[in-house]
């Protein structure tokens, strides 16, 4: 199968110095900046957690019971005894997993179906009514009935807010690529001939991928407060592990004597959130508007 | 006597991401009453940002006028207060811009946008105003105008909307009619019909038209006087047989030359078409002498020194060319 | 145009339906045999298999959900196993409270976050638009719990201002009533001002960059009559679709929100039915949260095209 030489050259791929100017554009601005700098420091911690913190998330010690924070317990003691720095770092392994790969999971189906949706009208009718359906709800609300059905657990929890997110990745994606599969080269790589899987991952894909990069990263910045959420409730990660949300719960009931133990995880929350939202904004302003025309 | 407007050594600058850069450089000219004048120029030449600047519609963060006044009925409209300013838009001074689609509000209907002007300026009552809107659209030549009156912007055609901006800028007869690029946005059979329509106005409502275009073409059929701007700056002033006939500046000489001719050839070969070399200037990179110097034929080493001055040939013709005003090399 | 509604409102039935359909699946997907929970672990097999066949479980999937169908569409949504009652009762008895809740913060939050976006973005680029772009980021990335908890402990325990927990009724006592949901409320809305605000912000700055704003001027409009009149009446659709999304936003947030200040609204009933392993409610409360936003979708669709004329012909 041959394709013309218009349609090859003028591929969706951004030339080597579109794609260079744009990460110049990105490692430049500020919101970003600031935004990887912080998850790049909640990642990092969360990664060298044994090593940070040489102790144990679930050993208790009667003794250190309610410990404010100190020297020897960086963010104090819970009611078990158990420093708090370790739980919250460990924490951050499962909050921050949990963000990471319902976003990427939400991203890709959103991906796949959006792409496929807008390429095929009969699937197209569809799939919007199922996303429609989907979306009406809101996302707690969603993987709370989800996670109700699987049971409560890690594994519960990212499967739900997967669900819970992919109809706004699809409807992203979908909208993209409507766009992108009119433009002219697109057309001419039809014309001349190229199958519906090569345009769909050479042409429609790379194109359609921005305003889901900066999707994405909301979604994971959302998924960090709602897996909290969740494991606050109760429905989430359950205890011993420790995720940020469960350990806020653990420490409400003593929120007036040891402070500290609710304080912290809400804080990672907070942090990550606030820092994944910057890298989203930065990413929307670089990606997202100067992409929509770029052919 | 008294122009209606006169624009006089107007700077204005516009801020980008690598700071100010000028858009437009000591424009002055005059538009008397009832008078018809043209400004043609290529895209950036500066030609809207004049338009733009006499009812002072920039952006307030992003422009700056340097310096410059632009004087109406005896006062500076640069200075004047806003409430002042608004007074005079759209009353004494309309406007009409190139989209019409997009210069429309696309949740109003054509009565609300045409009965706004005249409640405004006017003092019209509701049902006064739409009956007066009704003439309008009449006089605009807009069939069924009673039915047409209550629609929403898109449901007419492109020509037909601009024929509704046409009749908002005219609502409460202004002196002078500013268009900016009013045909360029439609197809060729209707631009002869707007450009019809603007001509009969002008004569039966007696007011100035500024019409900006950069379509010889359009300027040809419609102004008595032409204005022609490049980089930012007026290169030459005349009247419109003149300009066409017997341009002074080298670049109004490569605009006319760069119409494609019809005819043939002395020996009956086909003409090729003459563009003009180079590129319009950057406008973020100051030029020390005459801005399209790096382009002309004619330039001497004095023309890249110093920039020249505009200056009267003959008259009502002038020219800010160095070498063909006589200067000396 | 009537035909457009009518239309629209068509269209949602199928939505409706599919809702149904997964919230039936969900009863699917649920480990563990409910006959077995509601016979008790110590039954008989016989006594299981008959209670089974009382619940209609031995038929085919698609029998199952013929019944299923049946049911609702007589109104009947299942009952609770460890209530005393049908889920429509159950839910009934909590509507007030959480529509007391997430009413009271939507007015809150409509007003406010709509000043504060157009504001945000007649004043751009300056100061004012600085701070409340960080204030509504600041605001979205927050854990809504986390702050009620800690303002319940500043303005109930320390200070003593609103009480920590519990719900009067509009009807016994509304001071009271307005005590007991300012809190909660407030909290429920400073999250959704920063969505609204930055929304309606992006709305406006859209807007106001159209020509025919510059037409506005042209025409010697005020500022006041071109921004309020001409600008807002086009960003007005997007927040249209904005309020729907916070409607439904807010009725999530309650879920929380109603657990932290112990109000008895249907979010609590639907975190304690899960945690109690009342699955029928669960899946009864669901299906009429669906509905619920099947049914916001549809109006806010609807004011979409009397907002917009642009729509209306399609």
């Amino acid at each position: 199968m041959t394709e013309a030489m218009v349609a090859t050259s003028a591929s969706g791929t951004l030339a080597p110095r579109r794609r260079f100017m744009l990460l110049r554009r990105l490692a430049t601005h500020r919101s970003f900046q600031i935004g990887f700098a912080v998850v790049l420091l909640l990642a990092l911690a969360a990664v060298f957690a044994p090593l940070l913190s040489g102790l144990d998330p679930s050993a208790m010690k009667v003794r250190a019971r309610f410990k404010p924070p100190s020297q020897a317990y960086l963010f104090g003691t819970d009611m078990f005894g158990r420093d708090i720095f370790t739980r919250v770092l460990y924490g951050a392994r499962v909050s921050l997993w949990v963000g990471l790969v319902v976003a990427c999971v939400s991203g890709f189906l959103g991906a796949v179906i959006g792409i496929l949706a807008a390429q095929f009208r009969a699937l197209d009718a569809l799939v919007m009514r199922l996303m429609d359906a989907l979306m009406s709800f809101p996302a707690i609300l969603l993987a709370l009935g989800i996670t109700a059905a699987l049971g409560p657990r890690m594994e519960s929890v990212i499967i739900a807010l997967s669900v819970a997110y992919v109809p706004a990745g699809v409807r992203i994606v979908r909208a993209s690529a409507l766009v992108v599969r009119e433009l002219d080269y697109v057309q001419a790589a039809r014309i001349a001939g190229a199958s519906q899987l090569r345009i769909m991952l050479r042409h429609i894909l790379p194109n359609s991928v921005g305003p889901l990069l900066v999707h994405m990263s909301f979604v994971f910045a959302y998924s960090i407060l709602a897996e909290a959420a969740l494991s606050f409730l109760g429905v989430g990660v359950q205890p011993p592990t420790s995720s940020w949300g469960n350990i806020i719960a653990e420490g409400r009931d003593y929120a007036t004597q040891a402070w500290w133990v609710m304080l912290f995880p809400g804080l990672g929350i907070s942090l990550a959130a606030l820092g994944l939202n910057l890298l989203g904004d930065g990413l929307r302003d670089v990606l997202d508007p100067r992409l929509k025309g770029v052919g | 006597m008294t122009a209606l407007v006169s624009v006089q050594d107007l700077t204005v600058q516009f801020r980008t991401d690598r700071g100010w850069i000028t858009a437009i450089e000591d424009v002055s000219f005059d538009i008397a009453e009832g008078d018809c004048l043209g400004m043609v120029g290529e895209s950036g030449s500066g030609k809207s940002v004049t338009a733009l600047s006499m009812l002072r519609l920039h952006a307030k963060g992003s422009s700056r006028i340097v310096s410059g006044r632009i004087v109406h009925a005896g006062q500076d409209l640069l200075q004047a207060e806003e409430a002042e300013l608004r007074r005079i838009r759209g009353r004494d001074i309309a406007m009409v811009f190139q989209d019409p689609m997009s210069s429309l509000n696309p949740v109003l209907t054509i009565c609300d946008q045409i009965s706004e002007t005249l409640r405004l300026h006017q003092g019209l009552s509701r049902p006064q105003a739409r009956q007066r809107a009704i003439e309008l659209l009449d006089l605009v030549r807009i069939p069924d105008a009673r039915r047409r009156v209550d629609e929403y912007p898109h449901r007419l055609s492109g020509g037909m909307r601009q024929r509704v901006m046409i009749a908002i800028a005219i609502a409460c007869r202004p002196r002078l009619l500013i268009a900016d690029e009013p045909t360029t946005a439609l197809d060729v059979t209707i631009q002869a019909q707007v450009l019809e329509l603007l001509r009969e106005l002008r004569a039966e409502l007696g007011m100035a038209v500024l019409l900006i275009s950069h379509d010889l073409g359009v300027i040809a059929e419609f102004a008595r006087r032409v204005i022609v701007m490049y980089a930012g700056r007026i290169v030459e002033e005349a009247p419109v047989g003149t300009l066409f006939r017997a341009p002074r500046h080298p670049y109004t000489e490569g605009l006319m030359a760069a119409v494609p001719a019809l005819d043939a050839g002395p020996n009956d070969e086909p003409l090729r078409l003459q563009a003009i070399p180079g590129r319009i200037p950057d406008p973020s990179e100051p030029i020390a002498g005459c801005r399209f110097g790096p382009r002309c034929r004619h330039a001497q080493a004095s023309c890249h020194a110093a920039a020249p001055a505009l200056v009267s040939i003959a008259d009502g013709h002038r020219l800010r060319c160095t070498p063909r005003s006589g200067g000396s090399a | 145009m009537n035909r457009l509604i009518a239309y629209k409102i068509a269209q949602a039935v199928p939505v409706v339906l599919l809702v149904s359909v997964l919230a039936f699946l969900l009863m699917l997907l649920l480990p563990g045999d409910p006959a077995v929970v509601i016979a008790g672990e110590q039954a008989s097999p016989e006594a299981i298999a008959a209670v089974r066949r009382s619940l209609g479980l031995d038929r085919p999937v698609l029998a199952q959900l013929g019944l299923w169908l049946g049911h609702l569409a007589q109104g009947d949504f299942g009952s609770s196993l460890v209530l005393n009652q049908t889920v429509l009762s159950a839910v009934a008895e909590r509507l007030p409270v959480t529509l007391s809740l997430t009413g009271l913060s939507l007015a809150i939050t409509l007003p406010v976050g709509i000043a504060i976006g157009a504001i945000a973005a007649y004043h751009r680029q300056t100061w004012v638009d600085s701070l409340v772009m960080s204030a509504a980021l600041v605001g979205v990335s927050i854990p809504a719990f986390w702050i009620a908890i800690l303002a319940v402990i500043l303005f109930c325990v320390i200070l003593g201002w609103f009480p920590s927990s519990g719900y009067v009724p509009l009807l016994q006592d509304p001071a009271l009533w307005l005590q007991s949901l300012v809190l909660p409320a407030g909290i429920l809305s400073l999250f959704q001002i920063g969505f609204l605000a930055r929304m309606t912000r992006s709305a406006m700055l859209d807007v106001l960059s159209q020509d025919f704003i510059r037409t506005a001027r042209a025409k010697g409009l005020s500022e006041w009559v071109t921004v309020g009149k001409h600008a807002f009446r086009n960003a007005l659709i997007l927040v249209i679709t904005a309020t729907g999304i916070l409607l439904s936003a807010a009725i999530g947030g309650s879920v929380v929100i109603e657990q932290v200040f112990a109000l008895p609204g249907i979010g609590r009933l639907v975190v304690q039915a899960i945690l109690a392993r009342d699955y029928p409610l669960v899946q009864g409360v669901m299906l009429i949260y669906g509905f619920t936003f099947v049914a916001i979708n549809l109006t806010v669709d609807l004011a979409y095209t009397y907002a917009d004329p642009r729509v209306r012909y399609d």
